[in-house]
Formats: structure tokens, sequence, C-alpha cells
């Protein structure tokens, strides 16, 4: 029988700062894995512990997987300070991932705040592998201030593709884009929303008033991709840590539609 | 089911048979509590161990890996009550049925054997029998006994408990009527010791933890020391903290959704951040989860979280309290 708590090896080959607080780690695992956009894993810092992380990066590149993690805590300050050549631990991939299939022929507006970029970069290099399958792909990013935008040079390309807008809680000199949060960058006149999905992944308080404004516009709740982050140790139903209502969100998610959620009176909690 | 007999003495000889093939525990009486210990004789006893079985398949500090499940010696568990036979419902749903499985739990439960036995008299705590369910076993073991004068009725389960049966036919004899009439008489009087009503009826509980008011979750975790005392010693809870001591070794930890950290998040945030929260978290994830997941309560009645909190929460008295709370809003 397979053992899902076994740990595999992956070495640290690049590092490459995003902000001031997060980093992304493009690692070798031992052996390949495979992976659906969206599915997480857990990342272990030797003899200290693990925490759950969704691959960030372009999952067409078998060998090489990347995670943007940024410093908040005991695992993820250890991260901060490792080396290239250091050994890492994955377990995993865990969780149900995108449901592509229902993006298909649709408007697929994808929104992100903070560090909530990272699955969604992940999903975006699926969606641009074959552009031809959606409607549109629209791309809605909020972080803090300029510099705590994920991801730089990346954004600059992908607006070339696809219909990108940005925007920051705190703008500086350097800013001449949209201040706000990211609420008041979602009003689209061409977006076709009954023939929408909308994809949401950020801060609790920034997915609740999205979601909010989202129903506002007309979405329905069916539409709503949400990923939901909770406290999680094992990551595939067995340790009672996240659980949501009647839902383990390690298993029965981390994507969940609002419609699934909604009648849960906890669920921005 | 097929029945038989077996007298004291050929019990004994059964029994210490299967010291042969597997590691064999069974309740051995320390002061006034029973605990699972290894090698005793075999007595019956009248009511459940203090700890739950889950702690012979999921040990509070067990090691997942690297480990090889299929080298462990096998486990014969003796006098397993009814209230334990229902808890393995919810442990091998967590950990055998619900993908992927758990490989240490599984094979535990696979090459195992479980020989229970009917209570004689419940404990104080005890309230299985105001939650439906049966305090003598009716099924989830092997072989099952009930303490006759003179010997015990022998039901089987199972076909591994068939099995060993029939390897050892001569110990074991077709029951008589009067043996059967007894057993029932014993039964039945069994039940009568539950005939009080402990808790609100049964089937409102779900509701009764859903809708009943915040305050008596508040009074009720003003009690509450954070111990964790009522997790480890429930057979339902499954909860643990996946820790890693050193460099990729992973150990399964017992964990309590009582500890102030066990929802926190990065960040800070914590949709538990309050005792009254993370204790009507505990009876959501009984009485509210495993209702709509499973079709019945995560909960079996055994009492022993009211026998072991330090701060005196009932169970039972939370559950009467919620319905007061509904009935005079
Ligand atoms: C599905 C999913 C995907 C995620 N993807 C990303 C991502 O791509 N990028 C990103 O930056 N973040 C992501 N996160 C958030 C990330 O998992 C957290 O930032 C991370 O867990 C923080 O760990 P930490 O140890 O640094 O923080 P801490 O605040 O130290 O700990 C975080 C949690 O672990 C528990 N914990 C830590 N140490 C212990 C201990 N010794 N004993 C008991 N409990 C302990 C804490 O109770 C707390 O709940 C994701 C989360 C989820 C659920
Ligand atoms: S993380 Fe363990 S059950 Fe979800």
């Amino acid at each position: 029988m397979k053992n899902p708590y076994q740990v595999i090896e992956a070495n640290i080959f690049k590092i490459i700062d995003e902000t001031p607080n997060i980093k992304t780690f493009v690692l070798v695992p031992e052996q390949p894995l495979s992976f659906k956009t969206g599915q997480f894993m857990e990342l272990t810092v030797p003899g200290l512990g693990e925490a759950p992380f969704t691959p960030s990066g372009d999952l067409s590149k078998g060998e090489e997987l990347e995670f943007t993690v940024m410093k908040v805590g005991l695992v993820t300050d250890a991260l901060h300070v490792a080396k290239v050549d250091e050994p890492l631990g994955l377990r995993g991939p865990f969780g149900n991932g995108y449901p592509l299939q229902k993006f298909e022929g649709k408007d697929v507006l994808i929104i992100g705040g903070g560090v909530g970029l990272a699955p969604l970069r992940s999903l975006l290099y699926t969606l641009l592998a074959h552009p031809s399958k959606y409607k549109r792909i629209l791309l809605r990013y909020g972080a803090r201030t300029p510099e705590d935008l994920l991801y730089k040079e990346e954004l600059k390309q992908w607006q070339e593709k696809i219909d990108v807008l940005t925007t920051v809680d705190h703008g500086d000199e350097t800013w001449a884009g949209n201040v706000g949060v990211v609420t008041t960058i979602l009003d689209d006149p061409d977006i076709d929303i009954a023939q929408a999905a909308a994809v949401i992944c950020g801060p609790p308080i920034m997915m609740k008033f999205v979601t909010l404004r989202l129903l506002d516009l007309g979405f329905k709740p069916e539409s709503i991709y949400l990923s939901m982050e909770k406290n999680m140790s094992c990551g595939f139903g067995k340790c009672g840590h996240c659980r949501l209502g009647n839902f383990y969100v390690c298993k029965d998610g981390p994507v969940f539609t609002y419609e699934k959620l909604k009648g849960l009176p906890e669920i921005w909690d | 089911m097929m029945t038989r007999f077996i007298d004291d003495a050929n019990l004994t000889e059964f029994l210490s048979s299967l010291k042969n093939r597997y590691l064999v525990y069974s309740p051995q009486k320390e002061g006034e509590h029973y605990f699972l210990n290894r090698d005793g004789d075999f007595t019956p006893s009248e009511f459940r161990t203090l700890e739950p079985v889950k702690s012979l398949y999921l040990y509070p500090r067990g090691k997942v890996y690297p480990g090889d499940s299929e080298k462990e010696a096998a486990l014969a568990i003796l006098g397993v009550k009814s209230c334990d036979l229902f808890s393995l419902k919810i442990q091998d749903y967590i950990f055998q049925e619900s993908l992927p499985p758990d490989p240490f739990y599984s094979s535990r439960r696979e090459k195992g054997l479980i020989i229970s036995s009917d209570c004689i008299s419940p404990k104080k705590t005890c309230f299985c029998a105001a939650l439906n369910i049966s305090p003598y076993p009716e099924t989830g073991f092997d072989l099952n006994l009930s303490p006759l004068s003179g010997g015990f009725l022998v039901e089987v389960g199972s076909s591994k408990g068939e099995e060993l049966i029939k390897e050892q036919t001569s110990y074991f004899q077709e029951p008589q009527e009067t043996q059967l009439n007894q057993r029932r008489q014993n039964r039945d009087d069994l039940l009568k010791k539950f005939a009080a009503p402990l808790i609100p009826q049964a089937d409102s509980l779900q509701e009764l933890v859903k809708k009943g008011l915040p305050d008596v979750w508040e009074e009720m975790a003003e009690r509450c020391v954070e111990c964790g005392n009522c997790n480890f010693v429930c057979p339902t809870c499954h909860c643990f903290l996946l820790a890693e001591e050193v460099h990729f070794e992973k150990f399964r930890l017992w964990d309590s959704c009582q500890f102030p950290d066990f929802a926190r998040v990065a960040g800070g945030g914590n949709p538990l951040d309050r005792r009254s929260k993370r204790l009507r978290n505990r009876y959501l994830h009984k009485f509210d989860f495993f209702k709509d997941v499973l079709g019945y309560y995560g909960c079996s009645g055994c009492g022993r979280c009211i026998e072991a909190c330090l701060g005196g929460i009932d169970l039972r008295e939370v559950l009467s309290r919620l319905e007061e709370s509904l009935s005079s809003d």
C-alpha cells in the first residue's frame, strides 16, 4: 500500500526574490510528480516541519516545481533562509485542483490578492497553453504596495496576451496605475457574466468582498471558484484540522464553488 | 449468526492459543478502572476500559514515515465493548475507507482480531443507549462473548471468527435454549439500566448543536482548561498533528481541537479563536459533520470525556442546556 506520509526529497535549484517578504523556490524533486493545476503539496523543512503550498509554476515543465512563499512564521521563516542546493521534502499532490473543463468556452476572470497570485500563475500557464479553448482570459490583481506585486516581469508579458489590470492599496511616486482594493477593478462591461467563470485566491477578507461584488455584478454562485485556506496538517482528509462545515478542505477542496459553501456561517472566518 | 457455548476452562485454553498468532490485549482491573494490557488472564469486565480502543490502532505518538506496516505483529483485543466497536466505524471511515487509506491503521485493522464482550453494568457516565447504540455488541466483532454461569455464549461476527471456531471445534458446543434465554434476560436487564432519559432526544442533537444559543457555549467553555483530555480519551476523535522531529521522519501525534492553535492559519487568522468556539467545534464535528457525512453521530455514548474533563464539563449537560436555550427562546 502506498504511504501518503512518504517524503519525496527535492533540492533547491534556484531562489528568486519576488518582494521584500516573498520568494520563489525552484525545486528539482528526486522523482517526477504529476499534477493538476490548483492541487497543493506539503513542503517540509528537514527536522522542523511542513506547510501547504500550491505550485506556482508551469506544470508542463516536468522536472521542476516552483513554489512562491510568503515569510510569515515557523516553516516559511526557515524556507526564507534556505540556500540553493539544500534539500527539502515534498508530500502530495493533494486536493482537487481547478476544474478546467468547466472554464472552456467561457470568459475566465482570474482575481488574485497578494501571495494568492501564486496558484493562479500556475493556472494562467495552463490556460495560456491552449488559449483558444477559452473565450477570454482576464486577470485582476491587487497587492498592498507596488513593491509587493509578484511576478513583475511576467505581468508585463501577460499584458501583451490577455486583459490584465493591477491595483495597489497604497501607491508611491513610481506607481501610475490604479490605487484601491481589488474590488475597484472588477467592473467590466464586456464580460459576458452569464457565460463567465471567476477564480479567486487571496486573503479571506479579500475573497469575501470580491465574492460579494461578483454576486452584485450578477455572477452565479456556481461560477465563482474560491481557494480556501485552512490550517492543514496531513493534506488528505485524516487529521481533521481543515474542517469547514461538512468538508475537509484538503480533500474536498481546496477549490470550491461559492455555491457549495454559501450556506456556511463560518465561511469567511 | 452462528452461536456456540464454551465453558470457562475451554475459553481459557482457546484464548491462550491465540497467543501463538497474536499480541493479545485484554481489560485488566486496576483500582476502579479497566485498562487494556498485554497477556493478563481474560475476565469479563463489567464495563469499558479507561482508554479508548483506538489507542492500539493509532498510537498517541506513532511513526508513519519511514516505516513498514506489513512487518508489525497482529493484535487480538479482547473484551471490547459495544461503544468502542461503534467508534471503530468512525475511525475505519477516516483511516481506511476515505481515500487514500492510512497504511498503518489499515494493516492493523485487517490483520487484527476483536473478541468483544457484553457489558454487565454500565458506568455512571455511560449513555450509549440514549444514542440508540446497543449496550451489547451486535456488529463489528469477530467473536463476541456473553457471560453466563459456567461459561460464555460465543457469537460469530465475521468469517475470521468463524475460521477460529472451525479450527478448534472441540472447545465449542451447540448452545441450549436455556442459555440463549439467559443471555436475552441479561441483555434486557442491562437495557433497563439505561431507562432514565440522559440526554435530549437522539434525533434532535444535530439541530441542537447547530442552533443552540451562544450563551450556552460561552458558559460551558468557562470551565474548559484546554487540557485536551476530552479528545484524547474519545474513541471517535481522530484529529492529529503530523510532526517532523528529525530529518524527514514523520510522526502522527494525537491533537486536540481545544488547543488554541488548532485552526490558526498563517498571519494570525484563527477561526477557532475562542474557547467557546472550540468547544462548539467539537460538538459540531460529532453531531453535525458525521451525521451528514455518514448518517450517524460521531459519539458512542461511552462517557469517557465526562470522566476525563478537568473542568467538569458534562456532554449530557451541554446537550440538555442547548435544548433548554432553544425551548425558552
Ligand atoms: C492549500 C493551501 C495552499 C497554500 N499556498 C500557498 C502559497 O502558494 N504560498 C504561500 O506563501 N502560502 C500558501 N499557503 C499558506 C501557507 O501554508 C502558510 O503561509 C504556512 O502554513 C505558514 O507556515 P509557517 O509555519 O511559516 O507559519 P506559522 O504561523 O508558524 O504556522 C502556520 C500554521 O501551522 C501551525 N503550526 C506551525 N508550527 C506548529 C507547531 N510547531 N505545532 C503546531 N502547529 C504549528 C500553526 O498553528 C499555524 O496554523 C497555502 C495554504 C493552503 C492551505
Ligand atoms: S489537512 Fe488533515 S484533514 Fe485536511
